[in-house]
């Protein structure tokens, strides 16, 4: 009861009550002398409280507050607008520069491993690592490539470019067939003929090469594999290609080719075959036979 | 009579449960040019045959089959992942021009067989169970067969065969060589092969540590005739011939003296240039005498007049090459 009636002085106090309530408690002043002292303490208190709260507040810090608060709103509100959006901002411009940055990195790419190759291999001399790139390069890719570098070529090189690029794309023509048709094949024995064409070329040819050491390495099937092996030793006068063969052999699982490559190495005299055909030798997965090879081999090449 | 009519609806019920389990072939339309059926197979023994007509059937050879209890409403799965989509535990997925099947293991579903139109090329690999037997006949299309212990039986084709043989032993039998592409059977195991006896062909047989044995006479491509040919080819014009890259023609073409890609002109067909240029390089190994003569066990010749490429290759078995009779 006595809480409900306090709640109810408050109310009054604020003058939040209806004006019929207000009535029936300026009634109850008049019956009951203690609850009007009762009132009167209350309001005293009450008065008291709102009038703290009031001095401690500063009313010009409120207004500087609200000055602030409606400036940065206003401030938000019309920035966008005003602000000017410059082109390399939009988004469409973040997919086209990416866009061209690969397209750039292709012809770069492409430039770059060109010139490498051909001076490397044709030159044969003792470059390790171009012979490693030319392998991790997928050929497939190539002709897509040789696309991106043809159209930036009609539209921006002089008159001496074009020569080379008809020149080269003639060159491009013929390996692109060979490329073509050795990894597109569905056929394995389509696979192992065009294997087997490379036998009607006098001297290797950069991505005839790397096709081979390509199909040595990751064709499906065993026989194409072998076939590869076979068509690769004609060319193992050439440094780059016995580098190749000797990452290659840690590759190979089927014996028959592990004997392949170790039989052509052999053949070259290579030394750098040594820690490979050592490691052959330990591993506990090769077959005896191979391992016999491989010993009879590191025998021939450390004399 | 409550009795007589639970015992029929439990008939009832047990004949449609083996009916559902007796279900053991699945048939599939597929046929057409240059199109190839995929098998990859777990399956213990596996039979090819090629048949006339446009669809391949698989089948089970067995009959009843029990499941384990668990299995109740679950489906198989082959090594690999496929889940069974046909009824008969196997997977069968067309993938443009191929058709994909794999079949499961013997346990449950026994030992299948696939029947095949007899013109399209087939490719069988093992997946899991490395221990079986296969039997391939009747086809007439391109044969891609790969095995590490399985036995290989080819019997009634016409090549090109593809085939490798790991330490299972390997019989083929050709009704007659396929003169359009080249032929190569390899193995770690014995290899054992007849050829009609008119049979044209270039030979190139490797037994690395075994030996080679025949009835047909094998003329030796030799070193001195073959580098004439080539040296004189060498001095003709540098005009490069790439007939060869595709035997159907789509991809003839005439390139003219562009760099260090040419082939010798007057050697017509990639066949015969790679049985010299495969003479020659080999030979010439022989001739050397610095070298340590590693490379060079092969024997290069031509059967009758010679053809086609034939390449027999074994690490460890003897290699036979016998007459038909």
């Amino acid at each position: 009861m006595k809480n409900k009636i306090e709640e109810l002085l408050a109310d009054f106090l604020e003058n939040n009550l209806s004006a019929k309530k207000k009535q029936e408690f300026e009634d109850l002043f008049a019956e009951n002398e203690s609850f009007k002292t009762e009132f009167e303490e209350s309001k005293d208190i009450f008065f008291a409280i709102n009038k703290g709260t009031e001095k401690n507040f500063d009313a010009s810090k409120d207004k500087s507050f609200y000055d602030f608060l409606s400036a940065e709103k206003e401030r938000l509100s019309e920035k966008p607008q005003a602000k000017v959006v410059r082109f390399y901002e939009r988004t469409y411009f973040k997919y086209a520069a990416s866009v061209a940055g690969l397209a750039l990195a292709f012809w770069f790419g492409r430039k770059t491993i060109d010139n490498q190759v051909t001076t490397s291999i044709l030159a044969d001399n003792d470059t390790p690592k171009v012979i490693e790139k030319v392998v991790e390069v997928p050929v497939v890719r190539v002709d897509t490539i040789y696309v991106a570098t043809k159209q930036l070529a009609s539209t921006k090189q002089p008159n001496v470019m074009n020569e080379i690029g008809t020149l080269k794309k003639e060159i491009q023509e013929t390996k692109d067939l060979l490329i073509l048709s050795m990894l597109k094949k569905e056929s394995p024995s389509e696979r192992i003929q065009a294997v087997n064409y490379s036998y009607d070329l006098q001297q290797p040819d950069e991505q005839v090469l790397k096709a081979l050491i390509y199909t040595l390495d990751y064709d499906r099937n065993v026989n194409v594999r072998i076939a590869a092996a076979d068509a690769i030793g004609r060319f193992g006068s050439n440094a780059n290609v016995r580098d190749a063969l000797v990452k290659s052999l840690l590759k190979q699982q089927e014996p028959t080719l592990q004997i392949s490559i170790i039989d052509i190495l052999t053949k070259f005299n290579e030394r750098r075959a040594l820690p490979a055909l050592r490691l052959l030798a330990e591993d506990g997965g090769t077959s005896d036979f191979v391992r016999q090879k491989a010993e009879e081999s590191t025998r021939v090449l450390s004399l | 009579m409550k009795n007589y009519l639970n015992i029929s609806i439990f008939m009832l019920l047990s004949v449609s449960v083996f009916a559902q389990n007796k279900q053991n072939s699945f048939k599939q339309s597929f046929s057409g040019a240059d199109k190839r059926v995929v098998i990859l197979s777990a399956s213990s023994n596996l039979t090819i045959e090629g048949i006339t007509g446009t669809e391949v059937i698989v089948e089970s050879d067995k009959q009843e089959k029990e499941f384990p209890e668990e299995a109740q409403g679950l489906k198989i799965v082959t090594p690999g992942g496929a889940v069974d989509n046909t009824g008969i535990g196997a997977n069968v997925q067309m993938e443009g021009n191929t058709l994909k099947i794999k079949l499961p293991k013997s346990k449950y579903y026994g030992n299948f067989v696939v029947k095949v139109p007899k013109d399209l090329n087939v490719s069988i690999k093992e997946n899991g169970n490395s221990y079986g037997k296969w039997f391939i006949s009747g086809m007439k299309g391109e044969v891609e067969a790969e095995t590490s212990y399985s036995t290989l039986n080819i019997k009634n084709v016409s090549g090109p065969i593809v085939a490798r043989g790991g330490y299972g032993k390997m019989y083929i039998e050709y009704d007659q060589l396929n003169q359009s592409r080249p032929n190569s059977i390899t193995a770690s195991g014995a290899v054992d092969i007849t050829l009609p006896a008119d049979t044209k062909a270039n030979l190139k047989v490797q037994a690395t540590y075994a030996d080679f044995f025949t009835d047909f006479d094998i003329t030796p491509t030799k070193y001195e005739e073959v580098n004439d040919k080539v040296e004189k080819g060498e001095k003709a014009e540098k005009i490069a011939k790439i007939e060869a890259v595709s035997p159907t023609g789509q991809q003839a073409k005439t390139i003219k003296g562009t760099g260090n890609v040419y082939a010798v002109e007057g050697f017509s067909t990639t066949q015969k240039s790679v049985a010299y240029a495969d003479a020659r390089w080999a030979n010439k190994q022989n001739y050397d005498t610095d070298c340590n003569c590693y490379y060079t066990n092969a024997t290069i010749g031509t059967i009758n007049g010679g053809g086609v490429n034939l390449t027999i290759r074994s690490d460890q078995g003897n290699v036979y090459l016998r007459k038909k009779k």
